[in-house]
């Protein structure tokens, strides 16, 4: 393989050889095209942008929600409903690199073991590399990959963010904002941040203690701030990840929504 | 921000062995030294471990085997490995080996082994080299 120099248009061409180098397992290919963005460290800029793939990129789903609320764990159990209706479907899952080493601990993947070798999935890893974000910088990059090689749809996994972080709605189609019982009182729903942004709000490990006020808490809060237009998103759902509760509920308010984003760009088409 | 490209490494679980404290203590020492390590979780066949190498992409397997059964095992992983063509990822493995058995793994192509009581320092060293002799 060709080393990068940094010349965007070397790289364009390489991921296009690969797309097309079909004697070699399509993971395989994917993974390296992959690869190319992330250490080229190009964005998703007119660079990439490509004619013959001037379709609509596929639905992007991001999950975002504080550390251990079950992302993971939630997006292996959204996966089969995703099998019904999609015919390729990519995972990208953020992890922190260190600031120290540089180095990253990528477990998202361990979540997968049900779908694990499921030739429709594309997983894939990613370390932040110092993104000031809660997801790497390369993703707007691997979207334009993802185009080119036909994926229907993909599932963003953040890293787990922040009170102030809300950076993430700029990549998602979708946004699902997840939280834990353990998400604070009435007065830290109301904060600005990260609960200001949100397609759905989805209450996780809803069999623990608290969940139901803070599923109650944060319908209100919602709510009334959209009282005329009712019917409109955000949502809020709750249910267990882990107890596979609330998931069908989840997948379809998902779908919807995507209905509605797919219905509003082809309107604002030319 | 890193000017280097950090190199990414598999840390695998292959069949029904689910002991996976070596596994962690090696991907945490790695993660510590700068790479970037992807843990595959335990109960893996070689096909899917394949598979995870080759959708992240990485340029090195370790495998922790604790059962005993580790000829069987990474016979198969090479096997799958070649089968796509992606026989150029180091690959090493860990765990209870006896050293019966190292002619035989080095002769499938797996030339970097630590028993258990192996120190961390002869895994990184070991690394460091044959990473730099693949990409050299």
């Amino acid at each position: 393989m060709r080393k990068l120099n940094g010349d965007d248009s070397d790289v364009r061409h390489m991921i296009l050889d690969l797309k097309e180098k079909v004697s070699e397992p399509l993971s395989k290919r994917l993974g390296q095209a992959l690869s190319l963005v992330e250490n080229s460290k190009i964005m998703a800029e007119p660079s990439l942008q490509l004619e013959e793939t001037s379709s609509l990129r596929p639905h992007v789903f991001v999950f975002v929600g504080p550390s251990g609320v079950g992302k993971s764990v939630l997006i292996d159990r959204l996966i089969p409903f995703f099998l019904r209706d999609f015919n390729f479907i990519a995972v990208l899952a953020t992890d922190p690199s260190s600031s120290l080493g540089g180095g990253a601990l990528l477990g998202d993947r361990v979540r997968m073991s049900e779908n694990e070798g499921n030739e429709r999935i594309f997983y894939r890893s990613i370390a932040s590399r110092g993104s000031k974000n809660a997801f790497s910088d390369s993703i707007p990059g691997m979207l334009e990959v993802l185009k080119i090689f036909s994926v229907d749809v993909v599932l963003v996994e953040t890293m787990g963010v922040a009170q102030n972080d809300s950076t993430s709605s700029t990549i998602a189609d979708t946004l699902i904002n997840i939280l834990g019982p353990t998400a604070g009182d009435e007065i830290q729903l109301y904060k600005s941040g990260i609960l200001e942004y949100g397609d759905i709000f989805f209450i996780n490990k809803s069999d623990l203690d608290n969940s139901d006020l803070i599923y109650s808490l944060l319908k209100m809060k919602l709510y009334q701030n959209l009282i005329p237009q009712i019917e409109k998103f955000p949502k809020v759902l709750k249910g267990s990840a882990d107890k596979r509760e609330g998931m069908e509920e989840l997948y379809n308010l998902m779908y919807l929504h995507m209905q509605k984003v797919k219905l509003s760009k082809i309107e604002s088409l030319p | 921000m890193n000017k280097r490209t950090p190199t990414r490494i598999l840390i695998g679980k292959l069949g029904l062995d689910g002991h996976d404290r070596g596994a962690l203590v090696i991907s945490d020492y790695l993660r510590n030294l700068g790479y970037e390590v992807i843990f595959s979780g335990v109960h893996k066949s070689a096909s899917q471990l394949t598979n995870i190498a080759l959708q992240e992409d990485v340029q090195a397997i370790g495998v922790s085997i604790l059962s005993g059964s580790h000829i069987h095992h990474l016979s198969a992983l090479v096997s799958e490995l070649r089968a796509v063509n992606s026989e150029n990822i180091l690959l090493f493995a860990g765990g209870i080996i006896p050293q019966a058995d190292f002619n035989e793994l080095n002769e499938l192509g797996i030339k970097g082994i630590f028993p258990s009581g192996s120190s961390l320092e002869s895994i990184s060293l070991w690394l460091k080299e044959n990473l730099s002799q693949k990409n050299g």
